[in-house]
């Protein structure tokens, strides 16, 4: 049986003087308001950060679910083919939902992918619970702690994609299933049936293995933990038979990815690298750590990251195989929750050497990617908390001031760590969430503007079928009004408004020559008076009257305000594209704020064949570039 | 006793090989469905990428032009094929032109071969009347002739100024 390390003992039971005792309780009221105001903070940025970088179009790998169904023709002949290393299953079901129900707006998946992390924090708690009693303090510093970790935004893309709830995922199913061991092994002792929770344990483990390749190291982890647990020897057999019948059926057909290494070449002719590259891995969430540090020294190379990353890396590792060997030779004084702890670190670890294996060709500084940084905080965590209950055994002994410092420490820590990034990420997000805009406005007007189509996917060309399969069948974006106008006569959706309500002007216009989707990308600015804000919507109409362009992106601006004193916002800047190769007058409008009315921008603007050009019409925008170029500022 | 061993034995062994059972059947009916499609053997492939005004708009006034563009290739000989007829509303509106370049399709199948498989046509709006047509297209070729994807809806307006616009 294990013994409690505190015995529901309380900062407030501490023998202390009651003056002390008094102040003691306030600071800890303080540390328990600061911790959880910093978790609030980075929930709630990280909201921001979330929103910010959200597009209902795929992006990236996540064009592969069309580009398999256009070439299969069904969704179920591609659900186990390989997606590069992986078999990704469970993404693939979770989008084919988000296709069926929810018209692919990525929006299902996203939330999918949240809501797992919030699901493998609850699991970690309810693992760092069974180390043993702890104050209530405590146990709201590590809940705070766990919670800052896993929404901080060092995990930039598993936040905001869809598509990488392969990540958080195999998370979330390796500490459920993890979990679930415990409990059947909590079960046995209690002479109950384990048998539910070690299928609960079982199924985990095979939805890990289908959402991530590393999901198969599991089974080994979970043999491991089975035979730490003492688990009747049926379960350890069926743990080995379910271990050999996955492997195998995974590895049917499998084929190594030729833009990777080969597992067994890494291992003998660059083992160092890959040991760089797992303690990198491992070490990647104190890369924000020395970010923070090291501002007054400048950007580092990355050389410089890898080292100090894999450095950190390295320590955890050493402390973790410290650990494990003290689990099993003094099995009796830990608990079941910190033997899961040593696990999860463990199968971390085995990842990021998984992750070295196969990458072994890559640049270093991939081991840096922020997706892998979910794994990081996974390993701090359970680390963290595995010596966090010595930490609090010790303490009970000492005195209440030193409680103070480790709390204090824990707080620090939240702080430094996950905290103070955050603006960071929040300003990343938007420049991010501006790409993201030109994409959609590249795809929705059907202009091949190729490094745009290129940002969304490498070989821009290769995604032009699946847009017009998102476009033929109202997915994605294209399930938004907006996207249909264009061709459109003017008149039949909306009405000009005489009073003039608005300001603002076209400011340059660039061919796009492509052989495929020719067109015009057309930008200018706007102001819209009644609202006192930017652009929402901008019309753009041919000489026929009908919508040849709808813009939905405001984009800054912060030369118009400085120039146009009446104009309050930045955010009144945007950019869009014109379909087709015949030239022609387009005049724009801004769509007012009831949505029926529109309000002519400046002067008409001629498209033409050839160079770039700005506009050199008098309008506002031009005096506020010429204002701007008068006091010497970049344009 | 027996039912509570026999479940026992059941969670333990049989949860994972029969989800790996029911996966391996969802896998098998993918590949089979795959396979019906792929079997059949409509070896002129292509698409109807826009029919419309020159720009694409699916609306064209009785004044304008109706443009119709794509690609077809014949998966055995490549690019150009023989032959692309348009159709509108199933009567026969003429030939296409053959030969425009699309690397877009050439790097997407990894074919040096339908590098030229783009096609194009055009019509004066004014010979259909106002209101909804449907556009389709086959192209021939040495494989034999297929319909290409999808039918385009098109809208033709009446031009009430007499195309002075």
């Amino acid at each position: 049986m294990t013994r409690p390390f505190i015995e529901g003992k309380q900062i407030r039971d501490l023998p202390e003087p009651p003056s002390r005792a008094r102040s003691y309780a306030t600071f800890n009221s303080v540390l328990a308001c600061v911790a959880c105001l910093v978790t609030a903070y980075i929930l709630i940025t990280s909201l921001i950060i979330v929103h910010n970088a959200y597009s209902p179009l795929p992006l990236m790998d996540s064009w592969s679910l069309w580009q398999l169904y256009k070439q299969n023709g069904n969704y179920l002949a591609f659900l186990f083919q390989q997606h590069n290393e992986h078999r990704i299953v469970v993404t693939r079901l979770v989008y084919i939902i988000d296709r069926f129900v929810f018209h692919g707006r990525n929006l299902f998946p996203l939330v999918c992918s949240l809501l797992l992390q919030v699901a493998t924090g609850v699991w970690l708690y309810r693992i760092v619970r069974r180390t043993g009693e702890a104050s209530r303090l405590s146990r709201l510093l590590v809940g705070c702690a766990i919670c800052s970790a896993l929404s901080s935004a060092q995990q930039f893309p598993n936040l905001v994609l869809g598509f990488q709830i392969q990540f958080t995922m195999v998370c979330c199913a390796s500490c459920g299933s993890l979990l679930a061991l415990t409990r059947a092994a909590e079960r046995w002792q209690e002479g109950r049936d384990p048998e539910l929770w070690f299928a609960v344990s079982c199924v985990s483990a095979l939805v890990a293995t289908y959402s991530s390749a590393n999901g198969l190291l599991l089974w080994l982890v979970l043999l491991l933990f089975g035979l730490w647990l003492r688990l009747p020897f049926r379960f350890l057999l069926a743990l080995l038979f379910d271990m050999i019948l996955v492997g195998l059926f995974y590895m049917r057909d499998y084929h190594t990815p030729s833009q990777h290494s080969s597992p067994f070449e890494a291992l003998t002719l660059h083992s160092g690298r890959v040991l760089i590259v797992a303690g990198a891995f491992v070490g990647s969430p104190f890369d924000g750590i020395r970010a923070v540090l090291a501002v007054p020294f400048g950007a580092p190379s990355d050389n410089g990251r890898v080292a100090f990353a894999g450095a950190c890396g390295a320590i955890g590792v050493g402390v973790l195989i410290r650990s494990g060997i003290l689990l099993w030779r003094r099995r009796d004084r830990y608990t079941k929750g910190h033997a899961a702890l040593i696990h999860i670190a463990g199968f971390v670890v085995l990842t990021a050497v998984l992750v070295g294996l196969g990458r072994a060709n890559f640049p270093l500084v991939a081991a840096l990617d922020p997706r892998y940084a979910t794994y990081g905080l996974v390993f701090w965590i359970a680390m963290g908390a595995f010596y966090w209950s010595f930490v609090e055994r010790r303490l009970g002994a000492l005195s209440a001031h030193w409680y103070q410092i480790a709390f204090s420490g824990v707080v620090l820590w939240t702080i430094l760590g996950l905290a103070v990034r955050q603006p960071f990420w929040i300003r990343y997000s938007k420049a991010y969430g501006k790409v993201l805009n030109q994409i959609q406005a590249a795809i929705v007007s059907d202009v091949f503007d190729e490094p745009i189509w290129q940002a969304s996917f490498p070989s821009g060309a290769a995604i032009l079928g699946e847009a017009d399969y998102l476009r033929q069948n109202h997915l994605s974006v294209f399930t938004e009004a907006w996207t249909t106008w264009v061709g459109k006569p003017v008149e039949r959706l909306f009405t000009v408004d005489p009073a003039r309500s608005c300001m603002g002007a076209f400011d340059s216009v660039t061919p796009i020559p492509s052989q495929i989707r020719p067109g015009w990308r057309v930008s200018g600015w706007a102001w819209d008076r009644l609202r006192q804000t930017g652009p929402g919507t901008v019309i753009l109409v041919d000489p026929t009257q009908r919508i040849a362009g709808v813009v939905k992106n405001p984009v800054e601006r912060e030369e118009i305000p400085l120039a146009i004193s009446e104009v309050r916002s930045s955010r009144v800047g945007w950019t869009g594209y014109v379909a087709g190769s015949v030239p022609k007058t387009l005049r724009a409008y801004l769509l007012e704020s009831d949505g029926r009315s529109l309000c002519a921008l400046g002067a008409p603007l001629t498209l033409a064949r050839g160079e770039d050009r700005k506009i050199s019409t008098s309008n506002p925008g031009d005096q506020a570039r010429d204002r701007l170029v008068q006091h010497g500022s970049s344009w | 006793m027996k039912t509570a061993a026999l479940k026992s034995w059941i969670l333990c062994f049989a949860v994972v090989p029969a989800l790996l059972l029911v996966m391996y059947g969802i896998e098998q009916f993918g590949s089979t469905i795959h396979l019906r499609a792929s079997g059949t053997p409509p070896t002129e492939i292509g698409f109807i990428d826009r029919a419309g005004d020159p720009k694409g708009a699916e609306t064209v006034s009785t004044a304008g032009i109706l443009s119709i563009w794509g690609w077809a290739a014949d998966t055995a000989k490549g690019a150009p094929v023989d032959r692309v007829m348009v159709y509108v509303d199933g009567i026969d509106a003429g030939a296409a032109m053959l030969g425009v370049t699309r690397r877009d399709v050439e790097k997407y199948f990894s074919r040096s071969d339908y590098s030229n498989c783009g096609w194009s046509f055009q019509m004066p709006a004014s010979k259909l009347s106002p209101g909804k047509h449907t556009v389709t297209v086959t192209a021939s070729g040495p494989s034999g002739t297929a319909q290409l994807a999808p039918n385009r809806i098109i809208t033709i307006t009446a031009d009430t100024d007499g195309g002075r616009r």
